[in-house]
């Protein structure tokens, strides 16, 4: 009997989802560990040892602090993926389900488990039939084959396909369709060019989400997926589709009420509040998103502070104005229309919509 | 078993028609192989060509007319693919291979001819590239290649070739942001959509400028000369016009030899036949 195991990655502030997660996984399979990657620190917010799974530290894995600094905590957990399964499969385990935090498992799993044992790796494709060239054009976009679940086992095949998903979320996780870039998702569209035995699973049990909903049939499904979906808020199915409303669902709209309250009673407001670890620099300044885009791995460390530190050079005066808002100041056009060369009403914009705009905060203001 | 290959071009390309199927005879002399001409062949001096010439009426393109009107020559060409492949099977063919005009065949081709599965693609790639850069234009272009691909005669290949037809006459176009390249970009949902999909791994077939790094020391039986220019032979192709052919290596024999071919075939007088079905 090969030796499986589950899991998904969270940051604190969305631990709720994988005590969902897990419990739904477990019910279904209760001698499968189950294993959530923190890409967050624990911070004595909640307490490990109670929680329906096993708690993997980010420390376990070699994800730098440039990838930490470089990534925003929803970037983080996504980049993440491919260093967890590796990490996975080097504690030994030899069949590995991924699933992406905000799922829930309905419905047995050994079909892919007994899938692994044949396929070194399985991808569950968003549309398995042609959708119309609207929807079609959307998954073109995101990436044919949906990270939200993923099956790897230990042949070299897999672990060939996991350290060359690696070199790339180390860098280009990022959302820029128009580059080729979707978060860690896209370059899935290489592996069965790549990797021998990569297996799309062509079943519509699994992986049912806003984008296939209508072709699939609920009550079957295995495994339901809650992409965008925000327990507060009453109309929409999904942030990435404004138009999607749960009223316009069916009976699919009960899978998603029932699931808020899941999560609610999961934690999911006090876990809200809870601090992402790695949202400041180590003098406890905010880092701003762009100062984020901005990362040069010539600083190793770039959340230290001090002298010679990136904090110093981002805030280095350029002829009065710092070489962080020279950037962002080179990235707005209108801005550079509006107030051209004058310095005093770029300043003047820096303090008011500049600051606010970018979420800077008041230390890195000149 | 029947096998019959097929390729599309304007009327300037047939110099590149003549090459390809005289290759082809070499190799594999019982192949039929057929030419779709996506042109006005009136008084043209085509006759005693060494293939079968297809008209585009005879390939059942519906809303021909309409299409005349809004695609240029290249999206014409590109967008009766499905067509040709569809009326290859539909003559009673078991498997149907297209490709593209500007390949030349210089070896085995079994792999290619002998898949059993309802669709055959061709990866751009077979293993990592070492730069995400380069990876991210073949993400942006397709991962697989819409020079080489077959079909049998399927359901599941008759669904794709109609799912095909159908997105390549609403739009065939390269607009990176909705996620559109001609029609190639629509091959990345051909595994999801379709099942019975031959991934062709097969590092000789299709060898080209995008991967003759990491195929080096293969020996190509299907050498595709994208964007090759015979009135530029030193430009590798117009994708890349830094790409000089004498810096190949070996491979400049090959482009030179390809070169050479193009001219005995007529290329000097051919090249002038200006696309006369609508705009350029």
């Amino acid at each position: 009997m090969a030796r499986c195991a589950a899991g998904t990655i969270v940051a604190k502030s969305t631990l709720p989802y994988a005590r969902v997660l897990a419990d739904s996984f477990l019910r279904h399979h209760p001698d499968i560990p189950f294993l959530t990657l923190l890409a967050d620190e624990v911070d004595d917010c909640f307490d490990p040892s109670s929680e329906p799974f096993e708690l993997v530290p980010l420390q376990e894995l070699p994800i730098t602090p440039g990838i930490r600094f470089r990534y925003t905590q929803q970037q983080l957990t996504y980049s993440s993926t491919p260093y967890f399964l590796e990490y996975l499969l080097s504690r030994g385990f030899e069949r590995v389900i991924f699933f992406k935090q905000e799922s829930l498992v309905t419905g047995s799993h050994d079909t892919v488990f007994t899938l692994l044992n044949h396929h070194p790796v399985v991808l569950t494709p968003h549309l398995l039939a042609p959708a119309g060239i609207e929807r079609e054009l959307n998954i073109l976009q995101s990436g044919a084959y949906n990270v939200g679940m993923i099956g790897v086992s230990d042949e070299p095949s897999a672990r060939r396909l996991l350290s060359w998903w690696e070199r790339r979320t180390a860098t280009h996780c990022l959302h820029r369709v128009v580059d080729g870039m979707h978060y860690e998702q896209r370059w899935l569209d290489l592996a069965p060019s790549y990797f021998e035995g990569v297996h799309l699973l062509r079943d519509t049990s699994f992986n049912v989400a806003h984008w296939n909903l209508p072709e699939r049939d609920n009550a079957a499904a295995r495994l339901f997926r809650f992409s965008g979906f925000d327990p507060h808020d009453k109309e929409r199915v999904t942030r990435y589709n404004d138009r999607l409303r749960l009223d316009d669902l069916g009976t699919a709209a009960t899978m998603f009420k029932h699931y808020a309250d899941l999560l609610r009673a999961a934690g999911w407001d006090e876990a809200l509040e809870w601090p992402y670890a790695y949202a400041k620099f180590n003098n406890g300044v905010a880092i701003p998103e762009l100062a984020r885009d901005m990362y040069d791995d010539a600083f190793p460390d770039p959340f230290v502070t001090g002298p010679g530190s990136f904090y110093d050079w981002l805030n280095e005066p350029l002829d009065g104005i710092s070489r962080f808002w020279r950037t962002v100041i080179e990235l707005r056009e209108d801005v550079r229309d509006a107030y051209g060369n004058d310095r005093e009403a770029l300043l003047a914009w820096i303090h008011t919509s500049g600051a606010k705009e970018h979420g800077v905060p008041p230390e890195m203001l000149p | 078993m029947t096998i019959a290959i097929g390729t599309i071009i304007s009327a300037n390309y047939i110099a590149f028609a003549r090459v390809l199927a005289n290759s082809l005879r070499e190799h594999h002399p019982g192949i039929p192989f057929y030419v779709l001409l996506a042109d006005d062949p009136t008084g043209l001096p085509i006759n005693a060509e060494p293939y079968f010439m297809l008209q585009l009426h005879q390939v059942g393109m519906p809303n021909l007319q309409h299409l005349l009107g809004r695609y240029d020559h290249q999206q014409l060409a590109v967008s009766a693919k499905p067509f040709l492949l569809r009326h290859l099977l539909d003559q009673r063919h078991d498997r149907a291979l297209f490709i593209d005009a500007d390949t030349l065949v210089t070896g085995d081709l079994s792999s290619l001819l002998g898949c059993r599965a309802s669709i055959t693609l061709l990866p751009h790639h077979l293993d990592p590239l070492e730069e995400p850069g380069r990876e991210l234009q073949v993400l942006i272009a397709g991962t697989f290649n819409g020079g080489v691909l077959g079909v049998n005669r399927t359901p599941t290949a008759q669904s794709f070739l109609h799912w095909w037809g159908e997105r390549l006459w609403q739009d065939c176009r390269h607009d990176r942001e909705a996620g559109l390249h001609y029609d190639q970009r629509w091959l990345d949902l051909v595994p999801s959509f379709f099942g019975d999909v031959n991934i062709l791994r097969d590092p000789r077939i299709n060898v080209a400028y995008w991967n003759l790094g990491e195929r080096r020391h293969v020996v190509p039986s299907l050498f595709h000369f994208s964007g090759f220019d015979p009135d530029r032979p030193n430009q590798v192709t117009w994708h890349a016009p830094k790409l000089r052919v004498a810096d190949l290596g070996e491979t400049a024999t090959l482009y030179r030899r390809y070169a050479k071919r193009l001219d005995e075939a007529g290329w000097p007088e051919t090249r002038t036949w200006r696309y006369r079905l609508g705009p350029e």
